[in-house]
């Protein structure tokens, strides 16, 4: 299901956030909290999002099918929900993935003509 | 895909544990803020500010959690069922308004779900037999040969023959008979069929079993079937009455079996006809035709295989008529005017409801504004209103439909119609379900507009609309809302005017005589010998004439206003025949019904067998147009029979629409032998009915008496369809005035309400509380002039709908009009001053201080 390149300003934000929650879940399931705390170290403090804004995030994609979740203990002993992806996760990522670098790939283009 | 299919599982179960997905959900965005404040805190924030930095990033707790609620588990079905119960509550705290709302609503549906269940009795379930778009009855059209129509009903070799036509499935013969039950003196009803009458109908019998074609030769025992509730009432339900004898006129039968419960309950005794079997008598066929034979082939190739066998006379042809059209035939008419009058009722109900809830808005405002602020859009505002207003229509819906359950048996005796006789109006699932569609309809009708407007007067009023800008009820609305259901309750009025007077004029026509003046007494002995018939009549007419107080008694073969008698062709100096009514009379009758001779004599002893006849006088001036009837001659079948006498005009048949004809009256001959009424003349107030039964007994104790009465009943009994339907018009067009008046008062009242501030200053200025109660009223009154404008446009047209039903009345007869017009102004202006009087007592200081 590729979906068609015109894409409104918040659909653009939303899938954004989806992507990185998704790439950020690839190596393993993970409580919201933590999805925070690891986007915060990979995008070196860049990306500030409000965090709270990632739950709506995390919820819709899990009702699109792209996440599973379940209950379960941290490591600290805390109960926390667990997101992980699904097979539709993984490949709606590589999807969004691709999609991403041919936008970012146009615009180095333009901007070094 | 699987995943899909658990996670709607899951979103189903949340559905129904709302509480836990809120608590799942809070717990876990608390228990990231907590993460993050305690993240902060080992950085070196002190507790205080650690927390406030997480809130701060974390953003907005409550609405994050809403939105979650929102995607993860509330979902649809949650807030419709939030909303239902917000309704109920609202509702339960406006109980005035309330009750009138759901009332209002009731009487408009339980009106609709009566409608539907006669409906369904009278078009949709008329033949609960297999297949019935199959049944067909047959009739031969045989031309008619020398002015007379010969008999047309089928023998019983036809039926046989028709029964192997390629496209007749069966055929049944039938012929009414009423038979007279000996066992026990009475008259009971009976139908001669032929053997497959059931059978072609889908009906086994309850017991025993039913007929076979040896039972209709002549030699054969006499054999019968009883119907379902005789079997109950005469026999307790007894299943060994196979094989009992049953005395029915002059023989005993053998009862075989018992016809099942519900099939043609008017009937109590079943016999095989028993005509020689080619005789072509007074027989009707119903057959029923294969599979996918169309009506017209059908009924071109019967009339074509009239011509085989037993030839039919030339010309004659076959037609075929489906059953259900047959039975149905005289509702429809009835049923589309009873319909059209729901139908206005409904619409009055909608209206008045929709300006409840309408009025009932403005006080909404405040708390639909809030609403909107918090970020409901104005879809999911009228999806709330809606949904109340879905709340007080099923509420309505269920008080209807039983209403109609309490009122259904009333109502069915009231409707002016013949409803066949295995179908009973009932609320069964089909006219449960066809109301609740007409609510939902009706639902949308009066629940939108009001939805539409509170929600976008509650968006406005966010931008910082003014109060009187969010007003939902305004004067103009209100003023289209009164006009609306006058007009609407004008036509219902109309025409229950229209009725009344036909009604009127029906029972002031005419008849020729008093009938309250004479006693009518029907009765005949259970042996149906003529000698014993011949002694019963003379012994009656000598005791009653004995009796004290009676002035004259007669005897007649049909009494006037019975639907009975025979019509003949007669002729005088050498015309051409015209059709008249005969009527044999005995010495006695025409004084007994208070006429006397307008010319000539009336009969007198001797005249008995003699050819003598008494005309009236429209059978005089049609046999004799230069006046000399006396002592004229009129010839039937080459006979001549001398005018002795001539007398006024009777009506005989029922007073409405019959063609009236010339009566011819003749003596009866002294071996007549069939059953004759018997009419007496008291002088008034002298003779009970009681006293009549008695001598009556005594002249043989088995008689079978069938009314002894005056001749005004049987005036009520000709009029009885024409008085329903007067009677049903009326109740509905009473509702709606009801309605109507309900609804404006309450337009009224709540216009005073609101317009409290602006009486209370001109009071304040000096206006005299009667000037501003009569505003008020005026308020109401030009709506009401357009409303009678626009109804009795209306009615004009929707009246023409009952011509057929008017007896020398006019569909747009003045006098109803004016009437229905007189009666609704008078109630509407009450009905618009009672709550505007409340303008008065308005203080100015008070209205002026509430903002």
């Amino acid at each position: 299901m590729a979906k068609s390149p015109a894409r409104t300003n918040s659909d653009q934000l939303h899938g954004t956030l989806d992507m990185l929650v998704l790439k950020t879940l690839q190596n393993g399931p993970m409580h919201g909290y933590a999805i925070a705390v690891r986007l915060d170290q990979l995008s070196r403090e860049v990306l500030q999002v409000e965090e709270g804004s990632l739950y709506p995030a995390l919820y819709r994609m899990e009702a699109r099918g792209l996440l599973s979740s379940e209950w379960s203990v941290t490591d600290t002993g805390r109960r926390a929900r667990f997101y992980r992806l699904t097979k539709a996760g993984k490949a709606h990522l590589v999807e969004e993935t691709a999609s991403w670098n041919r936008l970012t790939e146009a615009v180095q283009n333009v901007l070094s003509s | 895909m699987n995943l899909h299919v658990s996670t709607l599982l899951r979103r189903l179960r949340r559905q129904l544990r709302r509480n836990v997905v809120i608590d799942e959900i809070s717990e876990e965005l608390r228990s990231h803020v907590e993460q993050r404040a305690s993240g902060l805190e080992r950085q070196g924030f002190s507790r205080e500010d650690a927390e406030r930095q997480a809130r701060l990033r974390f953003g907005n707790l409550a609405r994050l959690q809403d939105e979650g609620y929102d995607i993860r588990g509330g979902g649809w079905l949650e807030t419709v069922w939030q909303d239902v119960r917000y309704a109920v509550r609202l509702l339960r705290r406006q109980p005035a308004f309330t009750t009138v709302a759901i009332g209002t609503f009731a009487i408009g549906m339980g009106a609709t779900a009566a409608l539907f269940s006669v409906m369904d009795a009278a078009l949709l379930r008329p033949l609960p037999f297999p297949k019935p778009a199959q049944l067909v009855t047959v009739a031969a059209r045989v031309p008619p040969q020398g002015g007379r129509r010969p008999a047309s009903g089928a023998s019983l070799i036809d039926a046989r023959q028709w029964r192997s036509l390629p496209f007749v499935s069966d055929i049944a013969l039938y012929s009414p008979a009423p038979f007279v039950g000996r066992d026990t003196p009475e008259r009971l009803s009976g139908l001669s069929v032929t053997e497959g009458y059931f059978e072609m109908f889908g009906v086994a019998p309850a017991v025993g079993r039913t007929f076979s074609e040896d039972m209709t030769a002549s030699g054969a025992p006499q054999v019968a079937m009883l119907g379902y509730s005789y079997w109950q009432r005469r026999f307790a339900g007894d299943p060994a009455v196979v094989g009992r004898a049953v005395r029915i006129g002059r023989d005993a039968v053998t009862v075989i079996g018992v016809v099942p419960q519900g099939f043609e309950r008017s009937i109590d005794i079943w016999l095989p006809i028993r005509n020689p079997a080619n005789l072509r008598g007074f027989t009707e066929s119903y057959a029923r035709l294969r599979d996918g034979i169309s009506l017209d082939v059908a009924q071109r190739e019967w009339t074509a295989a009239l011509q085989q066998g037993t030839p039919w006379p030339a010309g004659t042809t076959v037609q075929l008529t489906p059953l259900l059209e047959d039975v149905s035939r005289g509702s429809r008419r009835t049923l589309n005017t009873l319909a059209g009058g729901v139908g206005l009722i409904l619409l009055i109900a909608c209206v008045n409801v929709g300006g409840l809830l309408l009025a009932r808005g403005s006080t909404r405002g405040p708390e639909l504004a809030v609403r909107a602020s918090i970020g409901a859009g104005r879809g999911r505002l009228v999806r709330q209103l809606l949904t109340e207003s879905a709340v007080l229509a099923t509420a309505g819906t269920a008080g209807g439909i039983f209403l109609a359950w309490l009122f259904l048996d009333s109502v069915v005796a009231l409707v002016p119609l013949e409803l066949p006789d295995s179908s009973i109006p009932t609320l069964n699932w089909m006219v449960i379900g066809l109301t609740s569609a007409t609510a939902v309809a009706t639902t949308l009708i009066f629940g939108l507009v009001p939805a539409r407007r509170l929600s976008r007067a509650a968006v406005w009023s966010l931008g910082g609309g003014t109060r009187h800008g969010s007003e939902p009820l305004t004067r103009r609305t209100g003023q289209i809302l009164i006009a609306v259901e006058f007009a609407l309750a004008v036509v219902l009025l109309a025409g229950a005017g229209l009725l009344l007077r036909s009604l009127d004029r029906l029972l002031a026509v005419d008849l020729g005589f008093d009938p309250e003046s004479v006693l009518v007494v029907r009765a005949a002995p259970a042996d149906p010998s003529p000698e014993s018939r011949r002694a019963f009549y003379s012994n009656l007419l000598d005791a009653t004439r004995r009796l004290p107080g009676v002035i004259a008694v007669g005897a007649t073969d049909a009494v006037p206003l019975a639907p009975r008698g025979s019509s003949t062709m007669f002729s005088a100096q050498g015309r051409p025949p015209q059709m008249f009514d005969t009527q044999l009379v005995s010495v006695g009758y025409f004084e007994a019904l208070g006429m006397a001779a307008r010319a000539g004599r009336l009969f007198r002893q001797g005249d008995e067998d003699t050819e003598r006849v008494v005309l009236d006088d429209m059978a005089a001036s049609l046999l004799f147009p230069d006046g000399n009837a006396l002592r004229g001659t009129v010839t039937w079948s080459k006979r001549n029979y001398e005018v002795v006498g001539v007398v006024g005009h009777v009506k005989r048949r029922g007073a409405l629409r019959e063609v009236e004809r010339g009566n011819v009256y003749q003596p009866i001959p002294a071996n007549h032998s069939g059953v004759l009424d018997v009419v007496l003349r008291p002088t008034p107030g002298v003779l009970a009915t009681a006293v009549v039964h008695k001598v009556v007994m005594s002249v043989d104790t088995s008689v079978v008496v069938d009314r002894i009465g005056s001749g005004a009943d049987l005036l009520s009994e000709n009029v009885v369809t024409p008085r329903r339907r007067t009677i049903l018009l009326s109740i509905l067009a009473g509702l709606g005035l009801l309605l109507t008046l309900v609804g404006i008062a309450s337009v009224t009242a709540y216009a005073v309400a609101r317009r409290t501030r602006e009486i209370g200053v001109r009071i304040a200025f000096g206006e005299t509380p009667r000037s501003v109660v009569s505003n008020m009223v005026r308020d109401a009154i030009w709506p009401m002039a357009f409303g009678l404008a626009a109804g009795l446009g209306a009615s004009l047209y929707a009246t023409k709908l009952l011509a057929t039903f008017l007896f020398e009345t006019q569909p747009n007869d003045a006098l109803s009009f004016a009437g229905a017009a007189t009666l609704i102004l008078i109630t509407s202006v009450i009905a618009a001053w009672l709550p505007a009087r409340r303008a008065a007592s308005v203080d100015p200081v008070q209205a002026l201080r509430s903002e």
